[in-house]
């Protein structure tokens, strides 16, 4: 069976697998979970450009319908954590297919706007522009002040190269590539300039929320200690 | 409560909420009248209960957090036409997340995620921006509950009236 779909179409992992079950009119089930679990598995393959952050709830996913598929054609390699997870798996899935019938009937709602509540001092009145009092004299009257009135020159200076956060990541990046544990002084060792330690700790920090380091300090002003996510 | 007590703070919540023209927190009435913050929580539900009963014309419209006075919602017809009032769209990951917090919320952020299988910081963060959710803070963590204007959005006066006939289905 042919899928056109893209990730765009998709909320999350959950949402393309309901579609991709309910396109095969099938119930949610472990069956038609190990039935689904391919094109779930080929749709991530072929969506090379998954951003990151979303690819991790995409892949977490996929790694529960391959358990589950083994376990589907290898029955005796039962474990009651395993049927535990795929247990969950199930209930997540239906009680996001009922909140996605929730949201049908919210959207509806919003949109037939048979009920609204006003506020007293409602801010949705809109304040139209009354295009009368716009005339020719007024604009010609405006733009001759506008335009005599002196205008001090900005003064120019020299901006100072600021490090970019972007710039810093691969930076930090490349470092991880050769060491997989280091102190953030290492880090910043060479430099005395107070705004490249205050950007690299920045992006230490959105690295760190996106999953790649650890970042950990015993106490305050202790020395931090930078770890590869998963050493 | 005394009944000349009890009447006499409804008095004065109903005429804070009149007043402030803006959702009001259950912490602020509490503060004013010195009560605790169940008493306003309790104050609040009654009125919400005799206005409607009335039918007045106009109701509270709260979110266990915050309560607000507005126009009854059966009269939105008339007064849309008054105030002009343009119903604006909310993008479908927006209504999808406001639907979980709706039925299930207050929810922590990791809560939310769990429910939705993904990255909710964006979102999170979109919402709170357009007004549509508030974060309360529970000791170090932060729950995300629909505001009031949302609620006003739907024509709803509380967040019950919304989970009551659902709760049952949701696990």
């Amino acid at each position: 069976m042919n899928l056109q779909i893209s990730l765009q179409q998709f909320q999350g992992p959950l949402d393309l697998l309901l579609t991709l079950i309910q396109k095969q009119e099938l119930d949610i089930s472990k069956i038609s979970l190990s039935q689904v679990a391919d094109q779930y598995l080929k749709f991530i393959n072929e969506n090379k450009h998954i951003p990151f952050n979303k690819l991790l709830d995409f892949l977490a996913i996929a790694s529960q319908l391959i358990i589950l598929k083994t376990r589907a054609l290898l029955p005796y390699l039962s474990d009651d954590a395993e049927e535990e997870s795929e247990d969950n798996l199930i209930i997540k899935l239906q009680n996001y297919q009922l909140y996605l019938n929730l949201a049908k009937k919210l959207q509806n709602r919003l949109e037939n706007q048979q009920s609204i509540s006003f506020s007293r001092l409602s801010k949705s009145i809109n304040f139209r522009l009354d295009e009368s009092s716009i005339t020719l004299p007024l604009l010609q009257k405006t733009a001759a002040r506008l335009l005599t009135q002196k205008v001090k020159p900005m003064p120019i200076t020299a901006l100072k190269k600021i490090f970019n956060i972007q710039e810093k990541l691969k930076q930090i990046n490349d470092y991880l590539k050769q060491k997989e544990k280091f102190l953030f002084s290492e880090l910043v060792g060479r430099t005395s300039s107070k705004i490249e330690i205050i950007i690299s700790f920045l992006a230490l920090l959105e690295l760190s929320k996106a999953g790649v380091v650890f970042i950990s300090q015993k106490e305050m002003f202790e020395e931090i200690t930078i770890m590869k996510h998963g050493t | 409560m005394e009944h000349e007590t009890w009447n006499k703070i409804k008095s004065i919540v109903e005429s804070l909420l009149f007043a402030a023209g803006k959702p009001i927190s259950y912490n602020q009435i509490a503060k004013i009248l010195k009560i605790d913050q169940k008493e306003a929580e309790q104050t609040i539900r009654q009125m919400q209960k005799e206005y409607q009963e009335q039918k007045r014309g106009f109701r509270i419209v709260s979110n266990n957090y915050q309560a607000e006075m507005t126009s009854a919602p059966e009269n939105a017809e008339m007064l849309s036409q008054f105030l002009n009032y343009e119903k604006s769209a909310i993008s479908q990951a927006k209504i999808e997340a406001l639907t979980v917090l709706a039925y299930k919320g207050p929810l922590t952020q990791a809560e939310l995620e769990e429910i939705r299988g993904v990255n909710c910081s964006v979102i999170l963060r979109n919402l709170k921006i357009d007004d549509l959710i508030d974060g309360i803070k529970q000791g170090d963590m932060i729950k995300y509950q629909v505001s009031v204007k949302f609620l006003k959005m739907l024509g709803i006066e509380s967040v019950e009236e919304l989970q009551s006939n659902v709760n049952c289905l949701l696990s």
